[in-house]
């Protein structure tokens, strides 16, 4: 996909299918969306800096969670940099990674590529959700 | 993005016309719309019955909005957030800059009861 804020209506409507397809309730698929747009969003601002540029997104399913990895080529993601927010003083900014570590299992930065920065987002179903999907 | 307002009293209410993600990709047209409908109420509700999801983008555009109104003497109340947005504001505790009610009637009665 191209790095622009008007493609993250079509992200998060497609991971939202997929997550659903594979057995994911409703909130769950709420925070496939959520984080997914964090994600796409932190590269067109920040890799990309609102120039545009390639994204590449992938996504399976082992049966047990369900796995996204982006590709971006822009700025390389500097992680040690990250401060998460203080949550006792309500602080205004920094909640973009914050909130995929909350919703998600792992979130993962690899900046071993050649280009750009590889992020994995995992989540697991929940045992009410993988208990459907058995009986389903 | 098309928001809609109504006034209730000196309370000034407002919504979105159609439901909708307050994201990266839409929190620009939403404060544009807001600010050009609310100008200068200083008592406004905004309806979140028909915001679906919201990011970080989003807590910022509603943290800024809030302090626009305040800065002239005025207060922005929340009203009927859908679960997807509780649970963003609840992971963030952001929920703590704001007043948050279940539903319109009561944020409106809310302002009447102190007035």
């Amino acid at each position: 996909m191209e790095a622009r804020l008007d493609r993250l209506g079509h992200a998060r409507r497609w991971v939202g299918r997929q997550a659903a397809a594979v057995g994911f309730d409703e909130e769950a698929v709420a925070a496939w969306q959520l984080a997914l747009d964090e994600a796409l969003t932190n590269i067109i601002r920040h890799a990309y800096e609102g120039r545009g540029g390639p994204i590449r997104v992938e996504t399976d399913f082992d049966g047990e969670r369900m796995r996204v990895v982006v590709e971006d080529e822009g700025l390389r993601f500097d992680l040690s940099a990250y401060a998460p927010p203080d949550l006792e003083t309500a602080s205004i900014g920094g909640y973009g990674i914050f909130l995929m570590q909350r919703v998600l299992d792992d979130v993962a930065y690899d900046t071993s590529p050649p280009k750009g920065t590889r992020l994995t987002l995992v989540k697991r179903l929940g045992r009410s959700e993988a208990r459907e999907k058995d009986t389903s | 993005m098309k928001l809609w307002m109504q006034d209730e009293g000196d309370v000034a209410v407002v919504g979105l016309d159609a439901s909708a993600d307050l994201m990266a990709d839409g929190v620009a047209a939403f404060r544009a719309a807001f600010e050009s409908l609310v100008t200068e109420r200083l008592r406004v509700v905004l309806d979140l019955s028909r915001v679906d999801g919201i990011d970080s983008s989003g807590l910022g555009t509603l943290v800024n909005l809030s302090r626009w109104v305040a800065a002239r003497g005025g207060e922005l109340r929340l009203a009927a957030v859908s679960r997807p947005v509780e649970m963003v504001f609840e992971i963030t505790r952001l929920y703590r800059l704001f007043e948050i009610y279940g539903g319109v009637p009561e944020a409106v009665a809310s302002f009447e009861a102190r007035a």
